[in-house]
């Protein structure tokens, strides 16, 4: 888990240009200004290059904190 | 205290599967529930009930439900909670009285209004985020201070959004198209087996795109493509272009099938309520709506096929009194069960305005500001 907890903590600073430091398990667009409806889409999208997984619409909106974010990429991908 | 659970329940099922006598009821239970909820709590709307001799302790049907006009929402802000629980205010266009309709949101109900809005959505386009090339500017996706209605209908889509493409450019608040990069945009999508989503507000979509495109003789070929469209159609008045003329010029430009045109309707005082064109071209009440068709004379119900105004009932709102709100919008009930697309629910078609309603919606005021 904390594997994936550092490539998602990445993938956010990389995408919300911020610092990895500035990423807990509380982060969410109510923390960072750079978390808009456009830059949630660009973060979708690296995490499904990051881990090769498909993230759908439905999942998509419910990724609403970092801890969502890592709890559904522990669950959604596969291991190997 | 209001059951928040009632709504939820009707909320989280299938969004088109109950025949209308399974429907009914149920929604009409939490409908008579939610409208208790703002009689107590919003002194105007119990005014309001009084006045018209209404009692919501009392059994009633949908017709019977006092409806508040589109026109009201503009005048005073209606809230059903302390103004300290206010989490999000939506303001429609202005229109050309400038006086634009203000609603209210808290979080349950701004959280419900998304939920809503994303399952009939996903209904409508699928369940999987494809590459979007949105005509308008690309401030409109973005963060911003200030949320204009039509950036906040854009902002909403992009959940089914894998990559995003803007094609107008804003100079000294007007806005052009760059036709350039959309011909770019065009042809790679050519290439895009998911097959994109284009979507625009409808004047922007036929007037400035569907229509150049047409007068150059550029053709494109879009399988699987998704064209969605929202917003007024009477700037369009002027090219005479009809619905069915818009789906067969898309069709055309763009290489798609009929049913891959979506025109979406929606309106600020029920926000988060949308309706789309199915693949038959109707449009379908969900689980947690109804629609009511009056006599623009006598405000009296009208039977199914016959033209009136369009009242829409939905207990979603719990923030302001926004669950039977009268629309200045012409329509008729088409049927009710029976779509050969498969949806279950009343089907309904908008067809104007009323004489005497302005100009409005998001496409409508866009138009103005078009080079």
């Amino acid at each position: 888990m904390e594997g994936i907890k550092q490539r998602c903590a990445e993938i956010m600073a990389k995408v919300f240009k911020i610092e990895t430091s500035q990423v807990n398990d509380e982060t969410s667009p109510d923390s960072i200004t750079q978390w808009d409806s456009l830059s949630h889409v660009q973060m979708l999208s690296e995490l499904e290059k990051s881990f090769s997984v498909k993230i759908n619409p439905e999942e998509g909106i419910n990724l609403e904190t970092f801890k969502m974010i890592c709890d559904w990429v522990e669950d959604n991908v596969k291991e190997g | 205290m209001i059951d928040e659970k009632s709504i939820d329940i009707i909320i989280n099922q299938s969004v088109y599967d109950l025949k209308e006598n399974e429907k009914k009821q149920k929604l009409l239970e939490v409908v008579q529930c939610v409208t208790r909820h703002h009689y107590e709590q919003c002194y105007p709307y119990k005014r309001l009930c009084d006045k018209r001799g209404f009692n919501p302790q009392k059994y009633f049907s949908f017709e019977e439900l006092p409806y508040l006009p589109t026109s009201l929402f503009k005048d005073i802000q209606l809230l059903s909670i302390p103004s300290d629980k206010l989490f999000r205010e939506i303001k429609s266009s202005a229109t050309t009285t400038g006086q634009p309709s203000r609603v209210g949101l808290d979080k349950v109900t701004s959280r419900r209004q998304s939920k809503c809005f994303n399952r009939v959505v996903i209904n409508r386009i699928g369940n999987e985020r494809r590459k979007f090339i949105v005509l308008d500017k690309a401030s409109s996706v973005g963060r911003t201070e200030k949320v204009s209605a039509r950036d906040s209908t854009i902002r909403s889509l992009l959940f089914c959004a894998s990559e995003v493409d803007t094609c107008l450019i804003e100079e000294e608040e007007k806005l052009r198209l760059d036709y350039n990069k959309l011909i770019k945009l065009l042809k790679d999508a050519e290439g895009n087996p998911q097959g994109v989503v284009i979507f625009g507000f409808t004047f922007i979509l036929y007037a400035h795109v569907v229509k150049r495109l047409m007068e150059s003789g550029n053709k494109f070929k879009l399988p699987g493509a998704k064209i969605l469209h929202i917003g007024g159609w009477k700037k369009l008045e002027s090219f005479k272009v009809s619905p069915e003329k818009l789906i067969s010029d898309c069709c055309e430009t763009f290489g798609v099938f009929n049913k891959d045109v979506v025109d979406f309707y929606g309106f600020t005082e029920q926000s988060g309520m949308i309706y789309p064109t199915c693949e038959e071209g109707v449009r379908h009440t969900p689980i947690w709506a109804e629609v009511i068709v009056r006599d623009p004379l006598t405000l009296k119900p009208v039977l199914n096929k016959q033209k009136g105004i369009l009242q829409f009932i939905t207990p979603i709102q719990t923030s302001y009194p926004g669950h039977s709100v009268l629309t200045e919008d012409i329509g008729f009930v088409n049927s009710v069960d029976d779509c050969n697309c498969g949806r279950k629910g009343t089907t309904f078609k908008v067809v104007g305005r009323s004489l005497n309603a302005e100009v409005r919606g998001c496409g409508d005021i866009m138009g103005d500001l078009f080079e």
